[in-house]
């Protein structure tokens, strides 16, 4: 708009001139504001769920059912609504987990029916305990109004009771809660509603769905803690797709199985995810798995069966044995029928887990008491990975763009079933031999509270204590190469490839306050791909340890030039390797700084530190 | 039920324990070792990191936690409300104290822990720089 501000006054001929030119923009500006202009042509769908929905009559109605879930309440809406249905149940209570980097709470809501509202008597009732978590991606905050629909019926309202008396929850209405204020109309382009939406990335930019490993952030810290200190049974973490178009309107699954937890991931997959999926079925959803097209465009290549690292919830939750479900919405399913579908899914997750949750205790304890000889870094996709599934498609064509000069797809809005691909990412890649500990020395304390606010067990030594270790040296790490997924500088760090590494046993004494972490404990193996520098969620590659990038002293050339020639006459072996490099490197040959940092580097005054990973392997054995 | 013939019947109760006093002294656990005795009478040793009374939660329990603080303990001696009129203390005081405890192991979600109804099931020991004091 004009700033008549500036212009101190306006002529008629200036105000003819903005008119005219303000039309277009205008006009433009319709095209970003119809969604369904937009956004590929809709199924039209109804459902049973439907009738979940409270009437604008009900006393208890949530702000986004008065807005016949189409929109969906600020912060401060969500928590004023919250406060005043714990007043009103007995059976909640409202607790802060931590605060955002803008002075927001992370409130989180206890559920429970006995009134255990503390950690260690919920744990002590032995009654399952599920923990969901909605906004983690703030424009995605489907989680949000479902979870306060379903607080409101399983207490005031009494319509679903009998979930609490079987199951406790802890519910997390808005995980990203700084992201969720940054609201517009325009913060995910891909998805139909609710009408104004948050942001992805907190006020600091950060992804809380990549901070589970390095642990940067207050919110992903918040919620390692509570799942160290509440131990829940079950961990949903609740999303909004991007991508592709298909029919499904929610989808969901563990993390591939094959993973860390095995055990766990058949329970997910034989047990969870059949029940959940009957149950939204019944319901009139159209529930699928966790779908990301191979190709990036359209099911052609079919899509990718996925293994997340431990940066992300589900990686995460797998590899330290904790039950998790990641839920993914159909972000071009309007809003109403995606919070529905979610309230579906949160239901029939409180009653599977009630009533199955011994076998999902004894999967649990299986991978807990697991102590692999050697771990699995990442997975990747094997040579067999390929089998065809049954696929609820939408019809889609290609057509070449005027813009890109590529394919572009088009999708038609029609059903269209048939097999599909499915890629499975389930195969080892890295795979390394556990040692019996690793050994943080006490500069590095920065990175050891880190591992110890994942949980993990920790002895600290009282007094310096000499060692015989396996230590890394890196000779090829650099800063990685930049890729579309993962850009350097990525989530405000530097990111590291290892390269190849060698590993030297050596004796090392660490000063007292060293940190020495075991790796027989139930989360020996979150700290294999914590240390591990070839692990890619390692606070090695988060670029943690950039201090040994920098080789410190020199040696004078009138110093290490008469020490060379001594050495080449001390050492026929190293004259013959001399002049081999010499005539097979041209570069070398030209440069006398190279010249003598070649035999520098071969005497004991050579940096000791340069490019050796500081964190020790204790041998096994 | 009047206390004192409630305590008098639950004194009689401990005394018919698979070990009698005299062979608790010979039956030390310490509360690491605690996990691997589920089912079993023992004394279990240790120091007191952490009380806390529960008292908004159902039965309101006392939690006494050895070594480490919750959710790092690896033994816990449960007081619930009902038994706390059998203590001539508040067992929230035990934090910071060496205690032995005699009763039944049981272990749940792989943590060890130990329901005691009555004072004489445990002794408690304050760990101080100039000299100890106890609770027994």
């Amino acid at each position: 708009m004009l700033d008549f501000r500036c212009s101190g006054s306006v002529t008629f001929k200036q105000f003819l001139v903005w008119l005219l030119f303000s039309g277009p923009v205008h006009a433009a500006s319709d095209i970003f504001t119809d969604t369904e202009a937009l956004l590929p042509p809709l199924i039209d769908w109804s459902g049973g769920s439907e009738a979940l929905v409270a009437g604008a009559d009900d006393p208890w109605v949530t702000p986004s059912e008065k807005s016949g879930l189409v929109s969906t309440p600020s912060y401060d809406e969500t928590i004023s609504w919250l406060e005043k249905l714990v007043k009103a149940a007995p059976e909640l209570k409202m607790i802060s987990i931590g605060k955002s980097l803008q002075g927001r709470d992370f409130w989180m809501v206890v559920a429970s029916s006995d009134g255990d509202f503390s950690a260690q008597t919920m744990l002590d009732s032995g009654k399952p305990l599920m923990l969901a978590q909605a906004g983690i991606h703030s424009g995605e905050i489907d989680g949000k109004d479902a979870g306060l629909m379903l607080l409101r019926d399983m207490t005031v309202a009494d319509k679903r009771a009998e979930l609490l008396e079987n199951v406790n929850f802890l519910f997390v209405p808005i995980f990203n809660v700084d992201a969720h204020e940054n609201i517009s109309p325009f913060n995910r382009i891909n998805q139909r509603g609710p009408e104004k939406m948050g942001w992805r990335t907190s006020a600091r930019n950060q992804n809380f769905n990549r901070d589970y490993a390095k642990l940067d952030t207050p919110g992903v810290r918040a919620i390692v803690a509570v799942i160290n200190q509440w131990k829940p049974d079950l961990y949903l973490d609740l999303h909004v797709t991007d991508g592709a178009d298909y029919q499904y309107d929610i989808t969901f699954g563990g993390n591939a199985a094959g993973g860390w937890s095995p055990e766990i991931g058949n329970w997910i997959n034989n047990i969870y995810m059949p029940s959940v999926a009957k149950e939204l079925d019944t319901q009139g959803h159209i529930p699928g798995p966790l779908i990301m097209a191979a190709n990036g465009m359209d099911m052609q290549g079919g899509y990718l069966v996925w293994s997340g690292d431990p940066r992300y919830s589900n990686g995460y939750g797998d590899v330290r044995h904790l039950p998790t479900i990641l839920v993914e919405n159909h972000s071009l399913k309007p809003y109403r029928q995606r919070v529905l579908g979610t309230y579906v899914l949160l239901v029939q997750s409180m009653e599977i887990l009630a009533s199955e949750y011994q076998a999902l205790r004894t999967a649990v304890q299986a991978d807990q008491a697991r102590r692999p000889e050697s771990v699995t870094l990442g997975f990747v996709t094997g040579d067999s990975e390929m089998s065809e599934q049954d696929f609820k498609g939408i019809a889609s064509e290609r057509y070449k763009s005027e813009i890109t000069g590529a394919e572009v797809v088009r999708w038609k809005g029609e059903a269209e079933n048939k097999p599909v691909a499915r890629v499975l990412i389930d195969q080892p890649g890295i795979v390394v031999e556990k040692p019996a500990a690793y050994v943080i020395p006490a500069q590095w304390a920065d990175v050891a509270n880190r591992v110890v606010a994942h949980g993990i067990d920790v002895e600290q030594f009282s007094e310096p204590r000499t060692m015989e270790v396996d230590v890394y040296r890196l000779p090829d790490a650099k800063i990685a190469a930049p890729s579309d997924w993962t850009p350097n500088p990525f989530e405000g760090r530097i990111r590291i490839d290892p390269g190849e590494p060698e590993m030297t046993r050596t004796t090392i004494t660490f000063p007292a306050g060293s940190f020495q972490f075991s790796t027989d404990q139930e989360l020996g193996e979150l700290l294999v791909l914590l240390l591990e520098p070839q692990s890619v969620d390692s606070f090695f590659q988060w670029g943690f340890f950039l201090e040994i990038f920098t080789r410190t002293e020199y040696a004078e050339p009138y110093v290490m030039e008469p020490l060379a020639r001594k050495m080449l006459a001390d050492d026929p072996g190293l004259r013959t390797a001399f002049e081999e490099k010499l005539a097979s490197d041209p570069d070398f040959a030209s440069s006398p700084q190279q010249r003598l940092m070649w035999f520098y580097e071969k005497t004991p005054f050579y940096d000791r530190n340069y490019l050796v990973y500081p964190v020790a392997r204790v041998p096994a054995g | 039920m009047n206390p004192t013939v409630k305590n008098a019947l639950v004194s009689l109760l401990i005394m018919f324990l698979p070990l009698t006093a005299a062979a608790q002294d010979d039956v030390i656990i310490m509360a690491k070792d605690a996990i691997h005795h589920d089912g079993e009478y023992a004394q279990v040793c240790g120091i007191i990191a952490e009380t806390n009374y529960a008292r908004g939660s159902k039965g309101k329990p006392t939690y006494l936690n050895f070594t480490n603080p919750y959710p790092k303990h690896n033994f816990t001696v449960i007081i619930w409300k009902d038994d706390r009129k059998n203590f001539d203390y508040k067992p929230e005081s035990l934090e910071g104290y060496q205690a032995c405890a005699y009763g039944l192991i049981t272990v749940r979600r792989s943590r060890p822990q130990m329901v005691i109804s009555i004072q004489d099931q445990i002794s408690a020991r304050k760990i101080e720089t100039s000299g100890e004091t106890s609770q027994e």
